[in-house]
């Protein structure tokens, strides 16, 4: 009996008994395995709705077959049959909080409760339980044929003969649990090193208020994902430290509980220890990455309102220049005798008066504004009193404060000789570029 | 400031559009769980099958005999091969995927008669008279420090001096193993060094240039540099942690020892001084990288609070400044309003006498005097309570 799954996994239900067979046929609302055409819904976990009274899981057998799909023990019956506490169900039953995974080691079973996988694995048996999540369920879909090719396999041939490095059925199930666990990671881990690289790059070339929205908004993600990296790397390290529980998660060969020889399981837990550390070294420079960007670009937005308020300031040196030019004529304006009315000077002399009035307050106004901002360029930098420090702080206010007789000359040169403009000498810059750059990788 | 100024020009490949394309792709197919689904289940069948089909993958390495010599040119192995005969696990050789090019992570394994060294790019399997070395990991081979490094590790796994001097005398006591752990250690560290140079400097320029004056431009350059700072220092420092930690294990020190293993008499424990030595002083190199990573760190983090403290404090300034101005504008407003009453076409009942216009402009000119003189009154006023807010503040009011 075959059945084609949706990436083209063909899969022989060699020892599928009666009742898994009706279950496929008839059941539609527990399929774990949907004959061909399920493109679009190739994982076909369903999530089950939680029962006070029943556990339901999914159960593969020594072979690696499936022998039942979604099965609903009565909860009592279950516990006792396999020796277990209610506590020890506890957290695979009302999981609707779960960050903190755990390993709980039996004498007859490992009880595995990691990210998204809740499972029970025996000497000959795994049991995944079903989850109430339907996102998890998609995930665990993929799990369920990663246990059954892993666990079906029995020693890998090489050039005719078959090598054998033996590994335990319980390892062989631990090691398909922590692969799905560390790929789901990796996965989730691309994603975010995506997204928030491309923020982070976009930030580098232009400030928006919504992107910084976005990339407060991502590291939160961000900072969960890598609590739970954390959580599970540690969780394996706390494993590999005690060598009482690596002896008892020899389920098919009981193991001394002082007997220190079990390098193999060690080495299996330590790959996979290694491969957190990664993900969680990696997130952990994606955060300080967002950190850094985040204080730069306050001192970025900080910078700006300096000038904004710059610019203001100026704007308001103009307006008051423009009301004093007012007054006097303002004066004149009044509807009242002032005793030059007839007089053919009188037109002249208050304009000019006036004029030079504005001229000389927006010319005293600028001074002062500039000499603020040059006491601020100076007095805050560790070289005050340097030659080139004065010569930069001038050349600084030069560039924001232009003095009055400046900004005619310069407009002057412009009106002469037209703007200038600024050749960029472009294979120069590349060739410095590509120093730094080859220099870098090296 | 020079350079900075170069530097401006990122060249921006259309690769980059693409990226950002892809990447948006990514976020939109990412948000259907499904899709989510289908790409763990792409991840995982490459996994499983690089993982239990290796006869399907080789791995593009260099091999260097018991003298040293190498074997041109570099072969394709097969992973299966390679497990089988030098028995590893199948997931040992992960590191030496490709996806893995950018671990941060370095690590240096221990297996029964190999030892598979993965630090910075250099990844490599030791054995008691062999050296593979895996260059399928995207370094460049005609790279100058790839030709250092395989011109060194030549050097060094023959075993002579360049000169014409007895062997004897040049000759490295230790055995092929630590030679070539030397070797790698020696190209990771110039590397290190290397790349720290560049980092120095560059920040060092660009913290100059920001004494003098604040520019988006140098802040940027700023951002830059202390990302690729930080991800620098998280290399070294990881370098150092496992360094140390090979230093707290005997039990593996002593299984480092092969050739001694090969021959039939394993070390004793405590009994490893030669691995010992030579992994400390790779230790206080990488130390002393970290420790001045770490500290140009700090110098960016003090001199972005100096900024901040001179934005601030410039704002200030800024601010006390426009107060003046408005004081100014609001006391010629003032004396404006009255003249501009006087200014209407209405009748105002003073128009044809002589003294209206000299008692009206005196009041326009002394109004403008008493709001100036209240204003600037009630900044200096406000001025002092910032400067000592306790004590005085019933001034406020």
């Amino acid at each position: 009996m075959y059945f084609r799954f949706g990436k083209g996994l063909q899969i022989q239900l060699r020892h599928s008994s009666k009742a898994v067979r009706s279950q496929l046929r008839w059941n539609s609302t527990t399929k774990l395995i949907k004959p061909i055409a399920s493109t679009q819904h190739p994982f076909l976990v369903k999530p089950v709705t939680p029962h006070e009274s029943y556990v339901s899981c999914t159960i593969f057998n020594e072979k690696g077959d499936v022998t039942a799909v979604s099965h609903k023990f009565p909860k009592w019956e279950f516990l006792q049959k396999y020796g277990l506490y209610p506590r020890d169900l506890r957290k695979i039953d009302s999981s609707t909080i779960d960050v903190i995974p755990s390993f709980v080691i039996k004498p007859k079973c490992i009880l595995v409760n990691v990210l998204h996988i809740k499972a029970m694995i025996q000497k000959d048996k795994v049991f995944v339980f079903d989850t109430t999540n339907p996102d998890a369920a998609i995930k665990l879909g993929v799990l369920m044929y990663d246990l059954e090719s892993k666990l079906s396999q029995r020693n890998i041939n090489y050039q005719g003969k078959s090598v054998s490095y033996q590994e335990n059925y319980e390892h062989r199930a631990l090691e398909s649990i922590l692969i799905n666990v560390m790929t789901c990671l990796e996965t989730e881990y691309k994603y975010h090193h995506s997204v928030c690289g491309m923020i982070l790059n976009d930030l580098e070339n232009q400030i928006d208020r919504d992107k910084l929205r976005d990339l407060l908004i991502k590291s939160k993600t961000l900072t969960a994902f890598a609590q739970k990296s954390v959580l599970l790397r540690d969780l394996l390290d706390e494993l590999l430290e005690s060598d009482e529980d690596l002896a008892g998660m020899y389920l098919s060969e009981k193991k001394h509980p002082d007997a220190d020889d079990h390098s193999d399981l060690e080495m299996l837990l330590e790959t996979y220890y290694k491969q957190c550390d990664e993900y969680v070294q990696q997130s952990e420079s994606l955060i300080q990455d967002i950190k850094s960007t985040e204080e730069i670009v306050n001192i970025i937005l900080d910078a700006n309102r300096n000038s904004l308020l710059l610019f203001e300031l100026k704007v308001t040196v103009y307006t008051l220049g423009f009301t004093v030019a007012t007054l006097v004529p303002a004066f004149y304006g009044m509807n009242l005798k002032n005793f030059i009315e007839d007089s053919n000077w009188g037109f002249a002399s208050v304009v000019g008066l006036s004029v030079a009035a504005a001229a000389v307050v927006t010319i005293t106004n600028m001074r002062a504004l500039r000499s603020v901002t040059k006491l601020t360029l100076l007095n805050n930098h560790t070289g005050a009193n340097n030659k080139k420090h004065l010569a930069n702080a001038k050349l600084a206010l030069d560039k924001e404060i232009p003095t009055f007789w400046d900004r005619w000359l310069t407009s002057a040169r412009v009106l002469w000789s037209g703007r200038e403009v600024l050749y960029k000498d472009g294979s120069k810059r590349d060739m410095i570029w590509k120093w730094l750059v080859d220099d870098d990788k090296k | 400031m020079l350079f900075i100024r170069q530097l401006s020009v990122i060249p921006k490949a259309p690769a980059f559009a693409k990226f950002f394309h892809t990447a948006g792709l990514v976020r939109q197919k990412l948000s259907d769980p499904n899709h989510l689904a289908i790409l763990l289940q792409k991840n995982l069948a490459q996994r499983n099958s690089s993982l239990y089909n290796p006869e399907l993958e080789t791995i593009r390495c260099t091999i260097f005999d018991r003298h040293g010599n190498m074997q041109k040119p570099s072969i394709d192995l097969r992973r299966d091969e390679l497990i089988h005969t030098h028995g590893l696990l199948p997931r040992d050789l992960r590191k030496v995927e490709k996806s893995r090019r950018n671990d941060l992570v370095p690590s240096v394994l221990v297996r029964e008669n190999s030892i598979l060294v993965s630090i910075l790019n250099i990844r490599a399997l030791v054995k008691s008279d062999m050296l593979i070395l895996f260059d399928s990991m995207g370094i460049k081979l005609d790279s100058v420090s790839q030709q250092n490094f395989i011109a060194d590790l030549q050097l060094r796994l023959q075993n002579r001096s360049g000169f014409e001097v007895p062997d004897v005398v040049n000759k490295d006591p230790l055995p092929y193993e630590f030679r070539a752990v030397e070797s790698i250690f020696i190209s990771a560290i110039s590397n290190l060094n290397a790349e720290l140079k560049v980092h120095l400097n560059v920040s060092t320029g660009i913290l100059q240039d920001l004494e003098y004056s604040i520019t988006r431009d140098k802040l940027r350059y700023l951002l830059i540099q202390n990302k690729k700072l930080s991800v620098f220092h998280k290399k070294s420092f990881l370098m150092r942690e496992m360094i140390e930690e090979l230093l707290e294990q005997d039990d593996v020190l002593c299984e480092m020892y092969l050739t001694e293993k090969q021959l039939g008499k394993p070390r004793e424990e405590h009994d490893h001084a030669e691995i010992e030595m030579l992994l400390e002083t790779y230790y206080n190199h990488v130390d002393e990288i970290v420790q001045t990573v770490g500290n140009t760190m700090s110098n960016i983090k003090t001199t972005e609070e100096i900024i901040n403290i001179i934005l601030d404090s410039n704002r200030n300034q800024l601010m006390l400044l426009g107060l003046r101005f408005s004081i100014g504008l609001l006391s010629l407003a003032g004396s404006i309003f009255i003249a501009s009453i006087y200014g209407m076409n209405l009748e105002n009942f003073i128009e044809e006498g002589n003294v209206g216009f000299p008692v009206v402009s005196t009041l326009g000119v002394i109004l403008m005097a008493y709001l100036f003189a209240f204003s600037v009154k009630h900044l200096h006023k406000l001025e002092k309570v910032q400067l000592m807010s306790h004590g005085k503040s019933s001034t406020l009011k």
